[in-house]
C-alpha cells in the first residue's frame, strides 16, 4: 500500500497511547503543575512503574520534572510542556473523530 | 494496584481515562475552594452569633464557645487530609497567603470586637466578614 493512512487512528501518538501516559498527560493537561503523590494515587500505580512511564514522557519532551523539597521532604513536580500540550490536543482531537466515526457507523 | 503499561486500549476506554483524570484534578481543585469557601462561611457566622448577641448572654459560656472554631477547623483540616491536593505549587502559594492575610485579618476582628465595637450591634456582627473575605476570593479565584 502506497496510500498515506487516512484513518484517524493513525494520528494517535504511540507515545502517549498507553492508560498510565494518557491519565499523566490528562491530569497536567488540566492544571499547572501536579506532583508526584498525586499521580500515584489517581493513577493506582507503583512509584517504579510511573517514574518508568514520566521518563518516557520526558524523553519526548512532553514533560518537564522538577525537584525540590517540602519542608525537608523530597518532591517531584510535573508539568506539561507547550510540545505535550500540543501532541495532547492532537491526540484528543483523533480520539475524538475515531469515536464519532464508530458512533455514526452504529 | 495498577500495573498495566502497554498494552492496547481502545477509543472508548481511552475517553474514560481522560475523563476520570480530569475529573480528579477538577475534584481537588474544588476541594481547596470547597475549605476556603466553608472557612470564609464558618467565620463569619461565628464573628454573627458572637456579635449579634450580648455579651452578657454568652459570657458564662466563653469557653464553650471557643471550642466551636477549633472543632471546624479540625473538621476542615481532616477534609483537606482526606482530599489530597495536585500539589500545585502555585495553588499552595495563593493558599498560604490566603491563610496569612486570613489570620492577620481574623487579629483585626478580634481586636475590633474587644476594643472598639460594642456587642450586641450590627457593626459587631457584621465584622466577621473582613476575615472572610480572603476565603471567599481563593475560592472564587480557585474555582474559575
Amino acid at each position: 500500500m502506497t496510500n498515506k493512512p487516512s484513518h484517524p487512528r493513525h494520528e494517535l501518538d504511540g507515545t502517549i497511547h498507553a492508560p498510565v501516559r494518557l491519565s499523566i498527560m490528562s491530569a497536567l493537561a488540566e492544571t499547572d503543575e501536579v506532583d508526584f503523590a498525586f499521580l500515584r494515587d489517581l493513577i493506582d500505580v507503583s512509584d517504579s512503574l510511573l517514574s518508568k512511564h514520566i521518563s518516557t514522557l520526558e524523553k519526548a519532551g512532553y514533560l518537564e520534572v522538577k525537584k525540590g523539597f517540602v519542608g525537608k521532604r523530597p518532591n517531584t513536580w510535573l508539568t506539561i510542556t507547550d510540545e505535550g500540550l500540543a501532541a495532547y490536543k492532537q491526540y484528543v482531537n483523533a480520539l475524538q473523530r475515531i469515536i464519532g466515526s464508530h458512533r455514526s457507523k452504529q | 494496584m495498577y500495573e498495566r503499561t502497554e498494552e492496547s486500549m481502545g477509543p472508548v476506554e481511552a475517553q474514560s481515562i481522560i475523563d476520570r483524570s480530569k475529573q480528579k484534578v477538577k475534584q481537588s481543585r474544588r476541594w481547596h475552594a470547597f475549605i476556603m469557601l466553608a472557612a470564609g462561611l464558618a467565620t463569619s457566622g461565628f464573628f454573627a452569633l458572637i456579635g449579634w448577641m450580648p455579651r452578657e448572654r454568652w459570657e458564662n459560656y466563653e469557653i464553650f464557645l471557643l471550642v466551636i472554631p477549633i472543632l471546624i477547623y479540625t473538621w476542615l483540616a481532616s477534609i483537606r487530609k482526606k482530599h489530597p491536593t495536585t500539589g500545585s505549587r502555585e495553588i499552595l502559594r495563593f493558599e498560604m497567603r490566603i491563610a496569612n492575610l486570613y489570620t492577620a485579618l481574623m487579629i483585626v476582628a478580634v481586636a475590633a470586637c474587644l476594643f472598639v465595637l460594642q456587642q450586641g450591634t450590627l457593626p459587631a456582627a457584621l465584622i466577621g466578614i473582613l476575615p472572610a473575605l480572603p476565603c471567599l476570593y481563593g475560592a472564587w479565584r480557585v474555582l474559575r
